[in-house]
């Protein structure tokens, strides 16, 4: 395992699009907001979208609350700048859909009872809308200047693996055969076989009812229009995924579970070709270094209460060293590691959002 | 009708070690000699993930036992709608499964609640089909996302007022209410997954659904610091023991600081919360990790 040095990717002048990527509850939304403090600082003018992220994080950049627009966040002297902002994918999967058709038929399609159903729940909307705001953004970064690096917080998933799965999903929804049927249109030389069809749609009314079924036409035709609009984008953007201006940083906390899904999401990235640029340990366990003879003559010459910081020292030596032997799948890879320690303390300010990647082992 | 096998739905925000605990409890549940299943659902494999052993759509062995048997099983929503559509309509899809594909894609992402009801219900289900299951464990999505799965039931009833599968969504909040189905919340206590966790408790009460035990996990027995601090001993350089010392009363913080966490909690949500230590559920821990869920 080599070591990631985490400034020398911010500073990489190629780097134009950096995606933080992992399970929930490792500290991926903190973390993307410290990397973008961090390339900042560095010089560079960075916007960072993040995923519904607590109140108290845009409180810590100095925010009331994120809007869905970039919001400049201060900072000191001789530094880059930074942009923030919020994905509301509930609002951007509106315009997108609503885009396709006329303002009167849009309010119908907002009463929709389908319309309602698939832009607040549907598995996919969310890493759709991220993938849509992506493009848009690094679109920005080439005609305005405003930017020279996007830091983009994935959205929270019970897998790691959704975010590159979800676009996917919603596309084999607008080129399922069955929208077709439904729709009353032509099924093409690859559709599936008329048999299936007509169990299929009988299933699909038994479930239904007949009612809905109109309900679901209006909604679907529109649909199928902004999903191939969507597409369109989604070509470029993923091409700028697996480009060399693009980057990902794997992050895992030091417990089996994140590991194991770390470790499956770096064999996916290398798979599909994506710029892995390395993992993050978030949340580790940082014992102070010192060298084993001066804790050997501290411990034989200490009282007791030198004794019980000695004590908590050791104890914290032994969590790291179990944290590390947790860690072997993801270490065992050919793939550059920083371990970021746990905060201690608060999260308050600019400088406590600072201080979490200053103790990074790099 | 026959009392109900129980089931214990386990959800909490992410990473705070759900699916761990929902194995400890099997492990538990399965002590007096009692056959569990432990199922997961929207193919998250992680069933798999922590116990190494695969996990199909059958129940299979997933702990090593002394007593009973925990078994663990994969809930999918293409099996869910071929069973639904045979037992309510008749419809034979189960010669040939692959035929479901674009029809479970369609109709479960078109309206999403279909989907978890389906999912839901394929579980309640398992006990008829395996009647001899003395208890279910149902690992369950996440706290930011369990409010709308097992309210799936509420959404589709409206969304489909009056057609056949309101019917099943109807059924499967019944089966959510009744008393033999007990949802449990992991938290740890930090002021985020604490936040959520009275959110959580919240929503499920608002569903008509019984909260059953709220899981402090990753509890850390609170550090004694010397007042005051003592001198560097020798052998340590003064820069090296305020390190030290720093950390210790930075740990000091954060496990003094758990007890006004599971205060707030206790009081916000009326319920007991049980302390979980912290212990890698590796070699025999997650026995430990049971031991420790006798309340449950």
């Amino acid at each position: 395992m080599t070591t990631l040095d985490i400034d020398a990717l911010l500073l990489k002048p190629s780097l134009r699009l950096l995606l933080c990527v992992g399970t929930g509850g490792v500290g991926k939304t903190t973390l993307s907001a410290a990397l973008a403090l961090r390339a900042a600082k560095l010089g560079r003018k960075v916007a960072v979208v993040t995923i519904d992220p607590a109140r108290r994080l845009a409180q810590a950049m100095g925010l009331d609350d994120l809007a869905h627009e970039p919001v400049p966040v201060v900072l000191p002297d001789g530094a880059g700048s930074l942009d923030a902002m919020m994905l509301d994918v509930r609002h951007s999967f509106d315009r997108a859909l609503t885009a396709q058709v006329p303002a009167d038929e849009a309010d119908r399609i907002r009463a929709n009872p389908f319309y309602k159903a698939l832009s607040e729940a549907f598995s996919g909307t969310q890493e759709y809308v991220a993938m849509e705001k992506i493009g848009e953004l690094t679109r920005q970064v080439e005609e305005t200047g405003r930017w020279d690096l996007i830091v983009v917080d994935t959205p929270p998933s019970a897998s790691a693996l959704d975010f590159l799965d979800g676009p996917n999903r919603l596309e084999a929804l607008a080129h399922n055969p069955l929208l077709r049927v439904v729709l009353g249109l032509p099924r093409g030389p690859f559709g599936f076989l008329d048999a299936g069809a007509a169990l299929a749609t009988k299933a699909l009314d038994a479930i239904l009812g007949g009612r809905l079924f109109s309900d679901l036409r209006t909604f679907l035709q529109v649909f199928e229009r902004a999903v191939l609009a969507f597409e369109s984008h989604a070509v470029q953007t993923r091409a700028l995924l697996a480009s060399d201006n693009a980057g990902f940083l794997v992050v895992a906390a030091p417990r089996s579970a994140p590991v194991a899904e770390a470790t499956a999401l770096v064999a996916r990235l290398q798979q599909d070709g994506l710029p892995l640029r390395g993992t993050l340990v978030n949340q580790a366990t940082t014992p102070v270094l010192l060298p084993q003879e001066g804790l050997e003559a501290a411990e034989s010459s200490a009282d007791a209460a030198q004794r019980v910081v000695l004590n908590h020292h050791r104890a914290t030596l032994a969590a790291r060293s179990t944290e590390e032997t947790v860690v072997e799948p993801l270490a065992g890879l050919d793939v550059p590691m920083a371990w970021i320690g746990r905060r201690t303390g608060g999260l308050t300010d600019l400088t406590s959002l600072g201080r979490l990647l200053d103790g990074a082992e790099q | 009708m026959p009392a109900r096998c129980p089931l214990h739905i386990v959800t909490g925000k992410g990473g705070v070690g759900k699916t761990t605990l929902a194995l400890a409890l099997a492990l538990r549940l399965s002590r007096e000699g009692a056959r569990v299943v432990v199922a997961e659902v929207e193919g998250r494999s992680g069933l798999a993930l922590a116990t190494g052993r695969p996990v199909r759509s059958k129940p299979g062995l997933l702990l090593p036992t002394r007593n009973g048997r925990v078994e663990g099983v994969q809930i999918d929503a293409r099996a869910s709608l071929a069973g639904y559509l045979q037992r309510y309509f008749r419809l034979g899809f189960a010669a040939d499964l692959l035929q479901l594909d674009p029809l479970v894609d369609f109709a479960t992402r078109i309206a999403p609640g279909l989907r978890d009801i389906l999912l839901i219900g394929q579980v309640t289900h398992l006990t008829e089909t395996h009647p001899d299951i003395d208890a279910l464990v149902l690992d369950a999505p996440p706290s930011g996302r369990i409010g709308s799965f097992l309210g799936a039931g509420e959404g589709l009833a409206e969304l489909t007022d009056g057609s056949p599968i309101a019917g099943q969504a109807a059924s499967v909040m019944d089966d959510l209410r009744d008393p033999s189905c007990r949802t449990h919340v992991v938290t740890l206590l930090d002021e985020l997954p604490v936040t959520e966790t009275i959110e959580t408790v919240a929503v499920l009460r608002g569903l008509g659904l019984e909260v059953g035990a709220v899981l402090a996990n990753r509890w850390r027995d609170p550090e004694d610091v010397p007042d005051p601090l003592p001198a560097a001993p020798d052998g340590i350089t003064a820069e090296q023991w305020v390190a030290m010392t720093g950390a210790l009363v930075a740990d000091a913080d954060q496990t003094s600081g758990q007890k006004a966490w599971e205060a707030l909690l206790a009081h916000r949500t009326g319920l007991p919360v049980t302390r979980v230590r912290d212990i890698d559920p590796a070699n025999h821990g997650l026995s430990r990790l049971a031991d420790q869920l006798e309340a449950v």
